[in-house]
């Protein structure tokens, strides 16, 4: 009898299980990730989830548009000196903190401050050249730099701005004097709100699983679309597609991030209630070749795997919807040159290019390093090694993990003959490509594998980076682009497709030339 | 004493190990644009340009302090990590053992019962079906079928999106809202952790079927139980009174050791259903070198094996007197 009735409660209990949850009344966005948030503090964050958070949470001082022009956010206006060491920024009034407090110019020298004395997240960008940063009053700031910094307007969308009083009431005993820690350990460990006033707030953070944003109602750039905006973004820390897919499909999920492969996206995009929008990113993916050790230290060695390569199995078979890769910079960055050189497959000129190498014709084995987990990049190293074997050239292929490829690439002897990787924008200036890529100053890093070291492009870089006037500079990274493509210190492969599934009631979705900016809900409504 | 050692032991062991993974973790952690200046300054603050040993003791002595060092991945301390995933883990794996239990005994007890006849067929297959599929894979059909086709269960989480957590007693969110009194959540909770756990205990369902049954055998043909069955006591007695019981110590310690391992082994289904526990943690770190979340996760899986070993040993005593009788006598 006991077991009958433990029976009956049981299946009850299981009953009871299939009665649907509630419906939902607000508009709620569930977006997949494919890595956790590390962190939320603006002065800390790098990675694209972390910078999804800040670009929602904070405001800059400026914001890129879709072109990758930077516009005014929290910034009225600015100018800049003649000699292009002095910026002062006037700020919009009424800009209200998350906690109601007004935004001022004093949160402005703050958040710079804190960021340089922290060292973390994207400092790096102005750790050599602010110099101090000055309130002037109220609703005004100036940035004095120790040298002229050309793409420094650029570069700033990655300053956001913090909360000065909410941070520091929460600072803790550190090395920073008066400061104690700036906050640090609260606000990228402790904290269960934010210190920004984006579009968005901070409403919950389940580390590993979610983190929920929730809509600012007092955001000083208003709601346009109203009751159809989007009040709540979940975003899932989701790495199995297939998951991914289940759920889109049921539309548990409203936007799958960038981050899938082709073949995912194009099944996603087979269903009736999804539509995959297609992007040209600002990433693109090259062979690094080290040009200081044999047998790529041969300019005809390199050459000879530019013109081996076959381009068009990638953007028609591998990558549909990649650009072609003209030189290092991506074309949808302002200031590309469209008149640099562009390889395409030619066996009988990579032929000649391999008859004039000083190797030739026992040309050493050519050592090739690629991530692991990457299969499309895989086969794009395979079809190189098909290529090069037509000429008996062997090429060696090595996969290995990330953190074994930023550990090679420290020294020049360490680093392999072609690494695989692909660089991204970290503001849409030429500069960050040509700098962090081919300046001697940024060797030992994996984007700057080359290890060109050419006094020439150093000088041009230099130049460029203090040269104010907008055609002088533009001409010298015109001149810039085109040496470096005549070194061929890379095989540019192609420029990567961004793509993202979205539930086809979701619109607004606005691409941006820089990292995250693209995920910026305030750009996103339902039209069910 | 032993398992002190076996700690010790495992610990050094990791710590070696953890340190050899390629790649430098301060690189990894601040990111692909990172200035060298802003590597060392996190090498030397997470205290890695000091020499091994010396990095180990302040390691192995912070712990007794409740300081498992920094993650690097986290930026929080493992010990607020742990605390955060373990439950997670804990509840999936308790209520996969449980699964197992319900489902495994009872089908090893019947497969044993009734041998070589069709119905043991049919259980044999189902407990090497039960170790031959991957347990992503069940979770991944299961998810398809229940979830996408039929929409009896939700697809991944530990609670819906708009239930609130219930309040954190032990963060075993079925115990704690059942504690709160919050039995919506309770259902809600129960609904999200049907698929996933029953993934996690088809392996342990297929193992302990068989291992039941073979026991089960061995008894069955035992002198006591063949004069039980000729003194007319019904089947049910001698099988579950006189027989379960001295062949459940080979299943007791295979469960045993299930827990455990899958304590670390759960990642791919965690994977599968956004699970936020520990072993997608801990396989997280490896892959991210974040070598201090590696040390905390082994050496709680290596606790648990420890504890684990220590109840089953208990347990074992208690289901069968005669070991406790021959410890005695020892």
């Amino acid at each position: 009898m006991k077991g009958k009735v433990l029976l009956l409660l049981v299946v009850a209990a299981f009953l009871l299980m299939l009665v649907p949850a509630e419906g939902i009344g607000k508009n709620i966005l569930t977006f997949s990730c494919s890595q956790e948030y590390g962190t939320i503090d603006p002065a800390c964050g790098t990675d694209y989830t972390e910078s999804t958070a800040m670009v929602n949470l904070y405001d800059g001082l400026v914001f890129p548009n879709s072109a990758g022009e930077t516009q005014p956010k929290l910034a009225k206006s600015w100018t800049v000196s003649l000699d292009g060491l002095r910026y002062t920024f006037k700020l919009k009034h009424g800009v209200k903190f998350h906690d109601g407090s007004e935004l001022t110019a004093e949160d402005v020298r703050f958040s710079m401050d804190r960021m340089l004395a922290l060292k973390d997240g994207y400092s790096w960008l102005w750790a050599d050249i602010i110099k101090k940063t000055v309130v002037e009053d109220t609703y005004t700031v100036t940035f004095y730099l120790r040298k002229p910094f050309a793409p420094f307007i650029a570069s700033l969308p990655w300053l956001f701005i913090v909360n000065k009083d909410a941070v520091l009431a929460h600072k803790e005993a550190g090395e920073f004097g008066e400061f104690g820690d700036y906050g640090k350990h609260w606000l990228s460990v402790t904290t269960t709100e934010d210190a920004g006033s984006g579009p968005y707030t901070l409403k919950s953070w389940d580390r590993g699983r979610e983190i929920v944003f929730e809509r600012f109602p007092d955001y000083f750039e208003g709601w346009p679309k109203g009751d159809k905006s989007v009040d709540e973004v979940h975003t899932l820390l989701l790495r199995e597609t297939a998951t991914v897919k289940t759920m889109l499909r049921k539309d548990e999920l409203t936007m799958v991030e960038h981050w899938r492969t082709y073949p995912d996206y194009q099944e996603m995009d087979s269903y009736p209630n999804v539509r995959v929008l297609t992007f040209l990113s600002t990433e693109e993916l090259c062979f690094k070749l080290n040009t200081k050790i044999s047998p790529t230290d041969d300019i005809h060695i390199r050459r000879m795997l530019a013109w081996a390569y076959d381009y068009k199995t990638v953007y028609d078979i591998l990558e549909p919807g990649s650009g072609a890769a003209r030189g290092p910079i991506p074309c949808n960055i302002p200031g590309y040159n469209p008149r640099v050189f562009q390889y395409h497959q030619d066996m009988d000129k990579a032929q000649e290019e391999l008859k004039l190498s000083k190797y030739y014709p026992n040309v050493p084995t050519i050592t090739l390093v690629m991530p692991t987990g990457l299969e499309n990049r895989r086969k794009m190293a395979l079809s190189l090694k098909e290529a090069l074997a037509k000429f008996g050239v062997k090429l060696d292929i090595h996969i290995e993990p990330w953190g074994r490829m930023t550990d090679l690439a420290t020294t020049v002897g360490t680093t392999p003959n072609i690494m695989v990787t692909s660089v991204a924008s970290n503001y849409a200036d030429p500069d960050t490509y040509l700098y962090c890529m081919y300046h001697s100053k940024a060797t030992g890093t994996w984007m700057s594998t080359e290890w060109l070291q050419d006094p020439l492009v150093d000088q041009l870089i230099d130049q460029e980076r203090i040269t104010i006037d907008k055609e002088a500079r533009r001409h010298l990274m015109d001149i810039a682009q085109q040496i470096i493509v005549e070194d061929c210190p890379d095989v540019f492969v192609y420029v990567m497709p961004l793509r993202v599934a979205m539930q086809n009631y979701l619109k607004g979705f606005t691409f941006r030339p820089i990292m995250s900016f693209y995920y910026y809900f305030h750009d996103l409504w339902y039209e069910k | 004493m032993y398992s002190i050692l076996v700690l010790v032991g495992l610990s050094i062991l990791i710590f070696i190990i953890a340190r050899m993974l390629p790649g430098n973790p301060a690189r990894l952690a601040l990111g692909p644009f990172a200035s060298g200046e802003q590597v060392e300054h996190l090498s030397h603050k997470m205290g890695m340009d000091k020499p091994l040993p010396l990095q180990y003791w302040t390691y192995i002595t912070g712990i007794f302090h409740g300081d498992f060092s920094l993650s690097f991945q986290t930026r929080r301390n493992v010990r607020l990590d742990i605390a955060h995933y373990l439950p997670a883990t804990l509840e999936l794996v308790i209520v996969a053992i449980l699964w197992v239990l319900v489902i495994g005994v009872p089908l090893g007890v019947l497969s044993a019962r009734y041998k070589d006849s069709w119905l043991d067929n049919v259980m044999r297959v189902i407990a090497f079906i039960g170790v031959a599929v991957p347990p992503f894979v069940v979770g991944l059909i299961g998810q398809f079928v229940f979830s996408y086709g039929l929409g009896i269960f939700p697809t991944t989480g530990r609670l819906g999106l708009l239930t609130p957590k219930p309040p954190s007693y032990t963060g075993l969110f079925l115990l704690d809202s059942l504690i709160a009194g919050e039995f919506s959540v309770f259902k809600d909770a129960l609904q999200h952790i049907i698929l996933p756990s029953f993934a996690v205990a088809m392996t342990g369902i297929g193992q302990i079927t068989r291992i039941t049954r073979g026991s089960m055998i061995d008894v069955l043909s035992k002198d006591y139980i063949e004069a039980a069955e000729a003194f007319g006591i019904p089947n049910r007695y001698t099988t579950f009174k006189y027989a379960l019981k001295p062949s459940f110590i080979p299943p007791l310690t295979i469960l045993g050791l299930t827990f455990a391992s899958q304590l670390s082994n759960a990642f791919l289904v965690e994977t599968v259903f956004a699970w936020p526990g520990m072993a997608k943690y801990g396989v997280r770190a490896i892959l991210r070198k974040d070598f201090n979340a590696v040390m905390g996760v082994v050496l709680i899986v290596g606790l648990a094996f420890v504890v684990v070993n220590f109840i089953v040993d208990m347990l074992a005593g208690y289901v069968d007197p005669r070991i406790r009788l021959k410890e005695g006598e020892g």
